[in-house]
């Protein structure tokens, strides 16, 4: 063979080994969900199952722990928290940006930094926050904690992106009367749409995938969002039902697979608009 | 990567917009009036009002409350220094500075590294879609879900059973949660095998960012394969590599849902880190003023570890 061969021979097979160890926790997962219980206890792990019984198991995940719940309650908090946050940035981002209000630099810096710091910082006040005020453990409560960690994030890529809009596109609606929302909502709004998008897709898998705010901000199953209904199943447990555990892993992951598979091109696409250098 | 650009905004990594064009906010535009009259501001206060309300106040709250005792939500008296001190002097500060350092070090090492590694191994080549999904599927269920499979794996019926009928019966005895330090280096390679996904596409995007006249320039004065991505491809991809580097140093100093989910910080708090310490005193021991003391030492780790990077995505911004 030739060295260029080799050399290529070599290159695949470290690729293929290496899919391999990324694929095979996946395998093993999906396997052992599909297990009764008596033939996950009788043969190891790694064995085909006996029979199927995954849609069982997973009807047991989805009524066990409120994780068909907090299935519910993430898909509420990520939809309607990726959006709001979304439309709130949008008119911070045009007041900052097309109404160019004094002090709108200083502004948006203010809106922008508070999330420069850990997450940990806000969690006890909060909590006592949302006790004082009442809306600990309601679903209220963490959407209105979902919409305002997503505003910052959300301003700072649409005030970007309204910037880049010609003036001459409001000038000429105010001439014909719009006011300054309906020129937002039917100029701007349209324009920035991908960049609406991919901002909708990162909030919501950000949502989705919060557990650290769930156990903070709400206790009972009804509220909790689906990570945490998934944690407290796998303490329910207490491992003595890991095919039904793992069944829940599948559930959990489902929206986001989904996402990735109907949305992949789209999201490459969208992490380099939006990450770009 | 938690949440990859949610929790920590990236304004370095953001562009200013399709075409690069200036933001400066205040600076007046030649040409254009300006809007200033007082309902304009009302465009900005549910912004405003909800950062500041929340997490400004959050901030301001926590630090106050690192000079207290408060234990949950009765009345608390200022202490002064006294919760630092006995930071200072808890038996678990060292296992949690160290694990927490370990952490950081290893997520700069290990994802970054893998994901550039598989970032030039995989472009130009064939089946790279192929590889790419594989690579990035850990990403795409989420850190809960990676925790508990890789739990499971980790756990009696896991690897260990594996091991052990392969014929390794050194490994096939191991603990791997519960053996201290391995305990830590166990979530680690969980991490690492959720993450390298997400830094290979962030390295793909800067590969296409680097001009190709340049690598072809190089290759035609006779540079190629190692030295070619040394000298030239590693140099061009140094913003990317900056932004990606300081993304994870951010988000490993604050891993709290992975650590949660597969120790809670144990046996005995050995795998514990400072996000876990800090919910830990707040939430299991209601220890409040203490742990609101343990989170304003994470901040200061963590605002230390980014300042150079905010400072620069702050002029970015600003241009």
């Amino acid at each position: 063979m030739k060295p260029a061969t080799i050399k290529q021979v070599v290159i695949y097979g470290i690729l293929i080994i290496a899919a391999l160890l990324w694929v095979l926790p996946i395998w093993w997962s999906v396997i052992n969900a599909s297990k009764s219980a008596s033939d996950f206890f009788a043969h190891p792990f790694y064995a085909i199952p006996r029979e199927f019984n995954l849609l069982s198991n997973i009807r047991s995940a989805w009524d066990s722990a409120g994780l068909g719940t907090g299935f519910i309650n993430s898909i509420i908090y990520g939809v309607v928290g990726a959006a709001a946050s979304i439309a709130i940035a949008s008119l911070a981002a045009y007041g900052i940006v097309v109404l160019r209000i004094r002090g709108g630099f200083t502004i948006f810096m203010i809106i922008y930094s508070g999330t420069v710091f850990p997450l940990q910082m806000y969690i006890i006040p909060l909590f006592r926050m949302y006790n004082s005020i009442h809306i600990y453990n309601t679903r209220w409560g963490l959407l209105l904690f979902y919409t305002a960690i997503s505003v910052p994030f959300c301003t700072l890529v649409l005030r970007g992106f309204y910037s880049t809009v010609p003036n001459e596109y409001r000038e000429s609606a105010m001439v014909e009367g719009a006011s300054e929302v309906r020129i937002l909502r039917s100029i701007y709004v349209p324009l920035s749409v991908s960049a609406a998008l991919v901002l909708f897709l990162f909030q919501f898998t950000w949502i989705w995938n919060d557990l650290l705010f769930g156990i903070v901000l709400s206790s009972s199953p009804s509220v909790h969002p689906v990570m945490a209904s998934l944690s407290s199943l796998m303490g329910l447990y207490g491992g003595s039902s890991l095919p039904v555990e793992l069944s829940g892993t599948l559930i959990a992951a489902s929206p986001m697979l989904v996402l990735f598979f109907t949305l992949r091109r789209f999201f490459t696409q969208g992490l380099s608009l939006v990450v770009r250098r | 990567m938690a949440g990859l650009m949610t929790t920590l905004p990236v304004p370095g990594v953001v562009t200013t917009g399709p075409d690069h064009a200036s933001v400066n906010d205040d600076a007046a535009r030649p040409g254009r009036r300006r809007w200033r009259r007082p309902t304009s501001y009302l465009f900005v206060v549910p912004a405003l009002v909800m950062v500041m309300g929340m997490f400004w106040y959050s901030i301001v709250v926590t630090v106050w409350l690192s000079f207290t005792n408060s234990n949950g939500l009765s009345s608390s008296q200022f202490i002064g220094l006294a919760n630092y001190r006995a930071l200072w002097h808890d038996p678990s500060l060292s296992t949690n500075v160290y694990n927490t350092v370990i952490w950081a070090v290893a997520m700069i090492v290990l994802p970054v590294g893998l994901g550039l590694t598989a970032a030039v191994m995989l472009r130009k080549r064939r089946g790279r879609t192929i590889f790419q999904t594989v690579f990035y599927l850990p990403y795409a269920i989420g850190f809960v879900t990676t925790g508990i499979i890789w739990s499971f794996l980790f756990g009696t019926s896991g690897i260990s059973v594996l091991f052990g009928a392969l014929g390794i019966h050194s490994l096939a005895n191991v603990q791997w949660l519960n053996d201290v330090p391995l305990n830590t280096y166990s979530m680690i390679i969980a991490s690492t095998w959720q993450i390298v996904g997400v830094d290979m596409l962030l390295f793909f995007v800067g590969l296409d960012t680097i001009d190709p006249q340049i690598t072809e320039a190089a290759s035609l004065d006779g540079a190629a394969g190692w030295r070619l991505f040394r000298h030239i491809t590693l140099p061009m991809l140094t913003p990317m590599t900056r932004v990606i580097v300081a993304i994870s140093i951010v988000n490993a100093l604050q891993a709290f849902n992975l650590i949660w989910v597969m120790t809670q910080g144990g046996p005995y708090g050995s795998s514990s880190t400072f996000a876990v310490w800090t919910y830990q005193q707040s939430f299991q021991y209601f220890k409040m003023g203490y742990g609101a003391a343990i989170a304003v030492v994470l901040t200061i780790f963590v605002l230390l570890a980014s300042i150079g990077y905010l400072r620069r995505s702050l002029r970015e911004v600003r241009a």
